[in-house]
């Protein structure tokens, strides 16, 4: 349930530490969907401050929901950098990812990651 | 489908559900209702609150180590499907399940046994005390009266019998 200007961390080693949103597709972002981003925070890596990227939202504070009525929810709001083609920036991830990665449209991103449950 | 147990209060968790909570180490804590999630949110510990199955298990109140619950441990080993396999294996739910409810019901009565004499002692002496709060005092008075004249007619009866009993006696005394 991201809206636009919230703060993204991103857990990728592509050099960015934060992000914020700057467009969502549906008004809201959840676990899953692909928002454009505005690096806020970067230390080295390939990306600087000021860049807009493009980034898939990994976890987030609201709960996200299954189809089979299961709820989780994290601690946090993170994201993984995406190039404009959508494969991951950076290659290592720090964090987990649930099964709405397990799709072949992420699997470049659920390779670089652990799976959640 | 898988039934999950809850971490706080160690209820089943049927699917829909409660909610899971992933932590940034990747810890997940499953909670069956609000109720558990905000007790966690709070840092209480399980083993302190006292209407969770590890505080009563921990404090003895309840059948903690058994045989039985070896059923429900999680392997993490699957099994090939093999339709025999999961006959038996409902089969023996059933029956493994059955044995334990009585141990947990055997377990039960075996603590709450010695509290029993406790218990009726007490309520003896509160009958006595309290008998006020029950009844009013004015047929109390009159209860006590018809208490009386019971105990005298009892002394009457028993009076007769033993009088009865001697003649008796001195009857047979009489036939010899």
């Amino acid at each position: 349930m991201l809206p636009k200007g919230a703060f993204l961390k991103i857990i990728d080693n592509s050099g960015a530490r934060l992000g914020q949103i700057i467009w969502t597709r549906f008004g809201t972002a959840g676990a899953g969907n692909v928002v454009k981003v505005a690096i806020k925070e970067a230390k080295g890596g390939k990306v600087t401050k000021g860049q807009m990227k493009k980034a898939v939202v990994v976890e987030t504070k609201y709960p996200t929901r299954r189809p089979n009525g299961a709820h989780y929810q994290s601690l946090r709001n993170t994201a993984v950098l995406l190039s404009d083609k959508g494969n991951p920036l950076g290659n290592r991830l720090r964090g987990m990812l649930g099964l709405e990665f397990a799709r072949p449209r992420w699997k470049r991103v659920s390779m670089l990651g652990k799976r959640l449950f | 489908m898988r039934l999950e147990k809850c971490w706080f209060c160690s209820s089943t968790i049927y699917p829909g559900h409660g909610i899971t909570f992933v932590r940034n180490d990747a810890t997940t804590f499953k909670f069956c209702r609000s109720k558990c999630h905000k007790n966690f949110k709070m840092k209480r510990n399980p083993r302190k609150v006292r209407w969770t199955k590890a505080y009563r298990k921990l404090a003895g109140k309840e059948l903690a180590e058994d045989a039985t619950f070896e059923m429900e441990r999680r392997r993490n080993r699957p099994e090939k499907y093999d339709r025999d396999l999961v006959k038996k294996t409902v089969k023996a739910i059933e029956r493994i399940s059955e044995i334990r409810v009585r141990r947990q019901e055997r377990f039960y009565e075996k603590r709450m046994a010695k509290v029993k004499g406790q218990q009726v002692a007490r309520d003896k002496q509160q009958l006595e005390q309290e008998i006020h709060l029950v009844k009013a005092p004015a047929s109390l008075v009159s209860d006590k009266a018809q208490q009386k004249s019971k105990e005298k007619l009892k002394v009457a009866v028993e009076a007769k019998q033993q009088k009865q009993k001697q003649q008796a006696q001195g009857a047979d005394a009489m036939q010899e």
